[in-house]
């Protein structure tokens, strides 16, 4: 048998071909109407027992005010902070952290227009209490602060010193992100600067939190 | 407050060169003569608290100047080392405006810039200027002024002790009227003799001044940043610079026999 081309016997028809693409179009919407419909509603808010929980970093950022005799010598500042923690269950966890500030001292003359930065380190131990997406919190500790130079030395609230231990206490508010690893909140903290003569600190931060 | 949160950002990454504040010996004071009915001048001399090198450092410093090859010692206490500012008041306890003038003088640890050592032999001729400030100033009744010597005045005041001290003009005496009128970031007028690669001394030595036509106060603070970790505890003893009333000026030994 010898091979000939295929020929149509009827006619070509250009409104058949836009038919047939019509309805595969609809068929196809048809589809994914359907798969929509099916799927089940997410959860109003993620389980907070799926929030992640162990080590944790935070980046703090807010202001320090002094009080006591030192306050009458040091302006508030802007206030940088840092926290590296771990959290051993929902309800406590321990936590290590930096805070830098910059205030001016307001001293009498002849030393004007001077700065100087303050600088806490130490530990906490946190007690919280989740609700939902949200967090309450207790913290408490202490460690040291670092005067970044001897400004105040002359007003004796120093005692000559640039370095005092402080005891800190704190508490705030912290609420979960749609994302299971990250947190913003709120913190203010007490600061009781042992060293130096009746001298004590405030501090009120807002902060990003991340805990993997 | 944004910029504040920088300048403690920068601070906290870059590292601090935290000042450290040395107060005055005391308070500088005019006094009233009642002999001659006017107020007699006061001053006193401030000297920078500086450990003294060890044996190494000795030999670093000894080796580096025959690697310079320079006519004349490497300082220990080098401008680069400390940054200097002077922050003073003065206040007139009179109930009437007077006229005060406060002025800085000093030397390196090579010697010391004494105007009157400058003086003509022409009883008319002016003496050359103090190193820093001697502008009077009118205060008014119990006003209290302040003011500062900054750190870049205080390097440019060591710049011309260093022409003044070690390397003066070839006319010896008209080298402090050179360099305190010129700023050496613009002229090199006066240091014609500081040899390339020299190290500049830093001005260790301040010898404060107070005249008023009244009864006037001046009270001062030194504000240091360390910069090499060089600083010695104020009071403690066997601290580098010499504490004499006067320092010769090098020069003076280069030309001795």
């Amino acid at each position: 048998m010898s091979w000939r081309p295929f020929r149509s016997r009827r006619p070509f028809r250009p409104g058949g071909r836009i038919a047939l693409v019509f309805a595969t179009l609809c068929l196809l919407t048809t589809l994914a109407r359907a798969q929509v419909l099916t799927e089940a509603k997410p959860p109003p808010w993620p389980d907070p027992k799926h929030f992640a929980r162990g080590f944790y970093a935070s980046g703090e950022l807010g202001a320090l005010v002094f009080l006591g005799r030192i306050g009458k010598y040091a302006s508030a500042g802007p206030a940088l902070g840092l926290r590296v923690g771990y959290d051993f269950l929902r309800y406590i966890g321990v936590e290590g952290r930096f805070l830098g500030s910059l205030s001016d001292a307001e001293t009498p003359a002849p030393r004007l227009g001077q700065s100087f930065g303050t600088y806490y380190y130490g530990g906490d131990v946190v007690f919280s209490l989740p609700i939902r997406k949200v967090r309450l919190f207790l913290e408490g500790g202490g460690g040291g602060t670092t005067l970044s130079s001897n400004i105040l030395a002359h007003t004796g609230v120093t005692h000559d010193h640039k370095t005092s231990f402080a005891i800190t206490g704190g508490t705030g508010i912290d609420y979960h992100t749609l994302n299971r690893h990250f947190s913003v909140g709120l913190d203010v903290d007490y600061y009781w600067l042992g060293t130096f003569a009746n001298s004590h600190a405030l501090t009120a931060t807002a902060y990003l939190r991340y805990e993997h | 407050m944004r910029s504040g949160f920088a300048t403690l950002a920068l601070a906290l990454l870059a590292g601090c060169n935290d000042p450290i504040y040395l107060n005055e010996n005391r308070a500088l004071e005019t006094t009233l003569d009642s002999a001659t009915m006017t107020f007699t001048a006061d001053s006193d001399l401030y000297v920078l608290p500086v450990r003294r090198p060890s044996a190494d450092e000795q030999k670093e410093l000894a080796t580096e100047r025959q690697t310079r090859k320079l006519p004349m010692a490497i300082p220990w206490v080098a401008e680069e080392d400390f940054a200097i500012e002077i922050e003073y008041t003065l206040e007139n306890f009179d109930a009437i405006p007077v006229e005060a003038t406060f002025s800085l003088n000093g030397g390196n640890e090579f010697g010391d810039y004494i105007p009157a050592d400058f003086k003509s032999t022409d009883p008319n001729a002016p003496l050359p200027l103090p190193l820093l400030g001697g502008t009077p100033l009118v205060l008014a009744a119990k006003e209290s002024h302040s003011g500062m010597f900054r750190e870049d005045e205080i390097a440019e005041a060591a710049v011309d002790l260093e022409a003044i001290v070690r390397y003066p003009l070839q006319d010896v005496m008209t080298t402090p009227f050179v360099v305190i009128a010129h700023n050496s970031t613009v002229t090199r007028d006066g240091l014609q003799n500081i040899p390339a690669g020299d190290v500049t001394p830093q001005m260790v030595r301040f010898y404060f001044a107070l005249s008023a036509t009244g009864n006037v106060r001046a009270d001062f603070v030194i504000r240091v940043r360390d910069r090499s970790g060089k600083l010695g505890s104020a009071g403690a003893r066997g601290l580098y610079v010499r504490t004499d009333d006067q320092i010769a000026p090098a020069y003076l030994d280069m030309k001795a026999p």
